[in-house]
């Protein structure tokens, strides 16, 4: 993806949620009644802060903390 | 019912055997018509039908048992073996034909039985198949893993077995419902199942093994052991309430080690861990509606989940390549794969009018009218951590990037092209009229799947997660690095407790041989010449190391120490046994 695709990656994105937010609005019947079921968008705000968390938390916490080198368990190439 | 039944287990297993035994050239086509005769067997199954053979002590065994639960369960069990039949039909190997066959087979012994002593059976019998279908990949690797398989399969079998031994001797014969006494019965018989339903903290051997099964094995394993887990645990444990959050657990766990993860196959394992996470937490609701997702997820799951494994194993059959970080631009290379991929993907991802979107939602939405806010968002946050890591990751890397020269070294055969249609047809299909699958669920329900409410919710939480993967692109790649998993535990301490604790042993062993064989050399010696005692013997008639000059009849006279050991310990165990008996 080069930096151009991403640009029109993104425009698209924000056309889709931006459609789906209106529909949202104006067509939707939630079925529950806590906030995040009745407030529109909510999801957007899900779906990106929930993102980066998992990102962040698998990327710089789980990674450096458990990834060792592939030989790890005695390289595993032979019988013993 | 007195009928003639036919079991579709039983018609796996026989086809199994016939195409170990029969020559090369005939046993595809027996590949893939026995498991169709098993489907055929398992629609002429209606509700209520019933095989009951007598056995030892006027104890009865119910073979097969349908209700509406095990029916729906059977459905997926012999379609899947169907296709996973289709795919493996190109196999030499006459071993990996009969042990998935018998896999196959058993599950569905597990899932139509209605008593406890033929579902321990069938469990034992699919835990020893599968162990080939590691196994017959035949490299160092896979020989390891299938033995750690083995002991955690072992431990969890025999659980179930000291579970089951209870419940049988107090005779409750048949399967049912048994969260009402947490007593011993309860708890053995839940780590039994947990240990094959993958629930952390057992969940290791899943992740460990999947990924060295043979290309056309791992297909088989990612669809059958842990979803007759997911059966046994809406059988027996509906409504145990800590199961949800186990599941919550194991949903937020599988997608945050798939971020991380370079193995292809080890990567669709951890999304195993996270997809039957959905289903435990269903189980742990316990509401029907809860227990319809459950089994609708399971039934969608197996679909999408060994449709990815195929695709998954075609590139590997076709590059010989497993690693993420080598692989690159095959949407040009393979497209009917990456097309199957790509449908498989959205699947698992929730998408709407994939397969996946009309079984997840249902949990989803069970959790909320159940009253379970925490839930819900935190099942909707692992939908994210699958779309990242499955749907962005794995399409974008293995597929779509530019930069990779990956060479294909072999054509994949015709029937795994057959074999991922059918897999990419039925997701779709699934996913477009979900009432085929929900007209078989076990419970009535009122549920709609394709609300504006529902679908604007997928659009925006899958549309937006992809911002951060995109803006975090050029760290996303993974490492050429393992993951350790608590599997650690049993592979790194554990192993050195083993040799510990042995070599402890073995040190008394060794010193209390020699404290045994100084007390016999030292009464031998003395025995030899009785007139040491008093310090009397003439310094000639000491031993000494060289041979004399001349004939010396002390020299060769037989030692008389042996004998009088023998005598005087007889002796002393004849008074003891006097004194004391």
């Amino acid at each position: 993806m080069r930096s151009l695709n991403k640009k029109k990656i993104y425009i698209i994105i924000a056309i889709v949620v931006a459609v789906s937010v209106v529909a949202e609005i104006l067509f939707a019947h939630p079925h529950g009644h806590n906030l995040w079921h009745t407030m529109p968008g909510f999801d957007i705000i899900m779906g990106f802060v929930g993102g980066w968390i998992l990102i962040l938390f698998a990327k710089q916490i789980l990674a450096p903390l458990l990834q060792r080198n592939e030989d790890y368990y005695d390289g595993g190439d032979g019988d013993e | 019912m007195n009928n003639m039944v036919f079991h579709p287990g039983l018609i796996l297993i026989a086809t199994g055997f016939i195409a170990a035994i029969v020559p090369k050239s005939v046993r595809k086509y027996i590949l893939a018509g026995g498991p169709l005769l098993a489907l055929a067997a398992m629609f002429s199954l209606s509700y209520g039908a019933e095989w009951i053979v007598p056995f030892i002590n006027g104890i009865e065994l119910h073979v097969i048992e349908v209700d509406r639960l095990n029916w729906v369960f059977g459905l997926i069990f012999s379609m899947m073996a169907t296709i996973g039949g289709i795919y493996s039909m190109h196999n030499k190997s006459w071993m990996e034909a009969l042990a998935s066959m018998c896999y196959a087979g058993g599950a569905l012994g597990v899932t139509l039985c209605g008593d406890w002593m033929t579902l321990i059976f069938f469990w034992e019998l699919m835990a020893a198949s599968s162990l080939f279908l590691i196994w017959c990949n035949n490299t160092a690797k896979s020989r390891k893993a299938g033995f750690r398989y083995l002991l955690v399969h072992m431990f969890g079998g025999n659980m179930l077995l000291a579970g089951i031994f209870l419940k049988v001797s107090a005779g409750d014969m048949l399967v049912s419902n048994i969260t009402a006494v947490h007593d011993a019965a309860f708890w053995l018989i839940l780590i039994g199942v947990a240990v094959n339903a993958a629930i952390p903290p057992i969940h290791g051997w899943l992740v460990d093994a999947y990924p060295e099964g043979t290309i056309t094995g791992s297909v088989f394993l990612s669809s059958f052991t842990t979803k007759v887990a997911v059966y046994c645990l809406i059988r027996i444990f509906a409504g145990t309430d800590f199961l949800m959050w186990m599941g919550v657990i194991m949903a937020l766990y599988g997608a945050c080690f798939a971020i991380i993860e370079n193995d292809m196959r080890r990567l669709l394992a951890y999304h195993i861990v996270s997809q039957v996470g959905f289903m435990v937490a269903g189980v742990g609701i316990g509401t029907d509606l809860a227990l319809n997702g459950a089994t609708a997820h399971a039934f969608s799951h197996i679909l999408y989940k060994s449709l990815l494994f195929m695709c998954a194993g075609a590139v590997i059959y076709a590059t010989g390549i497993r690693k993420i970080n080598h692989l690159g631009g095959l949407a040009r290379k393979m497209p009917f794969v990456f097309v199957c991929f790509v449908i498989a993907a959205f699947s698992i991802s929730g998408i709407p009018l994939f397969n996946g979107f009309i079984s997840k939602s249902i949990t989803i939405t069970a959790a909320m009218e159940a009253g379970q806010p925490a839930i819900e968002l935190l099942l909707q946050l692992a939908s994210v951590g699958t779309f990242l890591s499955i749907t962005m990751k794995m399409i974008y890397f293995i597929f779509l990037r530019e930069g990779k020269d990956v060479e294909i070294k072999r054509e994949v055969p015709k029937n795994m092209y057959v074999a991922m249609g059918i897999g990419a047809a039925l997701c779709t299909i699934y996913g477009i009229f979900p009432n085929l699958l929900y007209q078989y669920l076990p419970f009535e329900m009122e549920y709609h799947p394709f609300t504006v409410d529902h679908i604007v919710q997928y659009i925006q939480l899958l549309g937006v997660a992809m911002v951060p993967f995109m803006m975090y692109l050029s760290h996303m790649e993974p490492h050429e690095q393992l993951t350790l998993d608590l599997d650690w535990f049993y592979r790194k301490p554990f192993v050195g407790l083993v040799v510990s604790i042995s070599s402890l042993v073995c040190a008394v062993r060794a010193a209390l041989g020699e404290f045994c064989r100084s007390i016999y050399d030292t009464f031998n010696y003395l025995m030899a010449n009785p007139l040491r005692f008093l310090c009397l013997a003439p310094r000639a008639m000491e031993d000494t190391e060289e041979i004399p000059d001349k004939y010396d009849a002390d020299s060769y006279r037989a030692v008389i120490g042996e004998p009088m050991i023998v005598i005087m310990t007889v002796f002393l165990l004849a008074v003891v046994f006097i004194a004391f008996v």
